[in-house]
């Protein structure tokens, strides 16, 4: 399924005051699919969606939003997407449906009946005339994703979403994020530093770090290539060892009374299978799935991600 | 162009939601009752005959210049003026009438509309940067070209309103204080060694307009320092201490006459009214008009060049 990608981010570099703070950094997102943007603090997740929704300029590369570019067609880009960057700041002093007004002013083919519609979907239909100084963060955010809804984005883009919300609040956001991929068919970047809460949320995650895109990689699906370490609990180890020999890419370990091995999901049932037709007695058989954590633990050469 | 115009509406809406805006119009309200209730209170009872008045006045003067009290030269004008009124049978303008109290809102509050149109100009933009808006307002269809013109003729707008309210408001509470009567009354004004005649209410509006041009002036500069440095406080500070103590400053200069360039010494054009003489010698309206227009063009230049190129950090 080779879609047209929603947003193009093609060898992009950022000097800021001769600091490279974002180096060659090249990416895709298709429609329907959630991509996490991680990386820790200072890595240049923000600059990167800065220059994005064309915040900042671009010092080299380009990035294309639905094909066109952020550098030489703003307006083009910007009526495909929608972005909260950093905090949800609105119009404190105004109502939440005056700041709803106001964004759908700047857009074309907003009208009265699509703000109701855009206030209905977050939620916000009893305090919508409450002015904004009134309102909680959550409530914030929420106003947030309904003006960058506002003008039918077929990009939104979020940047960091679930910072200082409470538990009940992620989950809602993480909700509303998936609904948005699966049933709108939105692409949708959100960017976090905590690895954990972009797992449960995200199709893909691209590790961000000191500038430099360090991979992309698939959470969900786990490939039937994939291999994973797979420990067996038998007696007698020696013999064992010798029947799994021919398995795996590298050879069998003994280590605590197990044998090691790293299989793929399918030789799982197979091992064990040929273990037992050599009469091996199999007390116990654990594959250690690897977590996204190791994964990136690797990406990032075993430096924490948090 | 209905997007643009959605744009200024935007502004409008930001500027006149916001208490501070509200509250500049009850200061101003109550400065003109306030000061139509003075005029009124402390007028001189002018029931007498003016004729008599006036000629006495004239005697007590020439008596004072016999007796060698006063210069001759220093009450030269005076004397010309007051035989003119009795002269050509123009009544002096009362000072609890329509058109002086009109007169003096003008000179005494004109420069409140400088300090509010500053306050309001001076933030326009830096306050979208300080609250983070800033990112919202770039990052729709609209170009950065047309969010910041959009601004700058939003500001222009609420400038005209400022003055349609001080005029209007004026001509409301004098009316209700002195009656609506009076509207030829005229000055006589000494211009060039020669007397002339002034429709009081008329040279009043026509120095609004060019206050107007005056207040717009200190406006753009506001508007272009929240713009270029991000800051409000700078923005309105800046402004409005040139405003106020600028005339100081252009007095200590005048001798030199390079001065005549600086953008201050051209902003207040009443000073080629008759009567009045400008900063240095020589300088005329077309010459002030057209180093207004030079500054103007540079500084709106520098603006829109700052506001469209660089990043948005905030
Ligand atoms: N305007 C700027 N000038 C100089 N350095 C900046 C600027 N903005 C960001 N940086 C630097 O760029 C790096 C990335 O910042 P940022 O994109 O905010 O990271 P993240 O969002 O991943 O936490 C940081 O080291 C930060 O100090
Ligand atoms: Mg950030």
């Amino acid at each position: 399924m080779q879609k047209q990608p929603a947003v193009e981010i093609k060898q992009v570099t950022k000097v800021i005051r001769g600091r490279k703070i974002i180096d060659r950094v090249n990416f895709s997102i298709y429609p329907g699919e959630v991509f996490g943007f991680l990386g820790p603090n200072g890595a240049g997740k923000t600059t990167t969606i800065r220059m994005i929704v064309g915040l900042m300029g671009i010092t080299d590369g380009d990035i294309l939003i639905k094909g066109n570019s952020i550098k030489t067609s703003h307006g083009a880009a910007m009526k495909h997407i929608g972005a909260i960057v950093e905090n949800p700041e609105m119009y404190k002093y105004l109502s939440g449906y005056l700041n709803l007004v106001h964004f759908a002013r700047m857009s074309d083919g907003v009208d009265k009946k699509r703000i109701d519609e855009v206030i209905e979907l977050v939620g916000l239909k009893n305090r919508i005339n409450d002015k904004v100084k009134t309102y909680s963060l959550g409530m914030r955010q929420r106003l947030g994703i309904a003006q960058a809804l506002l003008h039918r984005p077929d990009v939104l883009i979020l940047d960091e979403p679930t910072n200082g919300l409470d538990p009940a609040g992620i989950r809602e956001m993480r909700h509303y994020i998936r609904n948005l991929a699966e049933k709108e068919g939105l692409a949708v970047i959100v960017s976090s530093h905590l690895l954990s809460e972009m797992e449960l949320m995200c199709d893909r995650i691209g590790v961000l770090q000191q500038g430099k895109m360090l991979g992309v990689q698939q959470v969900h699906e786990m490939s039937s290539e994939q291999t994973q370490m797979v420990s067996f609990q038998v007696e007698p180890l020696e013999q064992a060892a010798i029947v799994l020999r021919d398995m795996g890419s590298k050879k069998p370990e003994i280590k605590d009374k197990q044998i090691i091995i790293e299989l793929t999901r399918d030789e799982i049932p197979a091992a064990a299978a040929k273990l037992a037709k050599e009469a091996i007695s199999i007390y116990g058989i654990q594959a250690e799935t690897k977590t996204l954590e190791d994964t990136f633990l690797e990406l990032t050469g075993g430096k924490e991600i948090v | 162009m209905s997007k643009f115009i959605g744009l200024v509406q935007n502004e409008h809406m930001k500027t006149f939601r916001r208490l501070s805006t509200w509250i500049m119009f009850g200061i101003a309200a109550a400065l003109l009752i306030t000061i139509a209730a003075f005029t009124a209170y402390y007028a001189e009872d002018s029931s007498g005959d003016w004729r008599a008045d006036t000629e006495q006045q004239i005697q007590d003067l020439q008596k004072q210049v016999e007796d060698g009290d006063v210069e001759a030269a220093a009450v030269q004008q005076d004397l010309a003026t007051m035989q003119y009124q009795l002269d050509q049978d123009i009544a002096p303008v009362q000072s609890d009438s329509l058109a002086a109290y009109m007169e003096s809102v003008m000179y005494y509050c004109a420069p409140f509309l400088i300090l509010f149109i500053a306050i309001i100009a001076g933030g326009l933009v830096s306050t979208e940067f300080g609250t983070g808006t800033i990112k919202l307002l770039l990052t729709k269809t609209p170009s950065r070209f047309s969010v910041l013109t959009s601004k700058y003729v939003s500001m222009f707008i609420t400038t005209v309103i400022f003055f349609v309210f001080f005029i209007g408001f004026s001509f409301v509470v004098g009316g209700i204080f002195f009656g609506f009567n009076g509207f030829d009354a005229k000055s006589v004004i000494f211009d060039n060694g020669e007397t002339v005649t002034n429709n009081l209410l008329a040279s009043t509006i026509r120095d609004y307009g060019l206050y107007f041009v005056q207040t717009l002036i200190y406006a753009t500069i506001a508007f272009a320092l929240s713009t270029i440095f991000r800051n409000t406080a700078l923005a309105i500070g800046f402004s409005i201490f040139i405003s106020m103590f600028f005339p100081t400053i252009s007095f200590i200069l005048s001798r030199y006459d390079w001065s005549k360039y600086i953008l201050f010494n051209n902003v207040d054009l009443t000073v080629y009214n008759p009567g009045n003489v400008p900063v240095v010698d020589g300088m005329t309206l077309g010459f002030s008009v057209a180093v207004m227009a030079i500054y103007f063009v540079v500084i709106t230049v520098i603006t829109w060049f700052s506001f469209m190129k660089r990043d948005v950090t905030a």
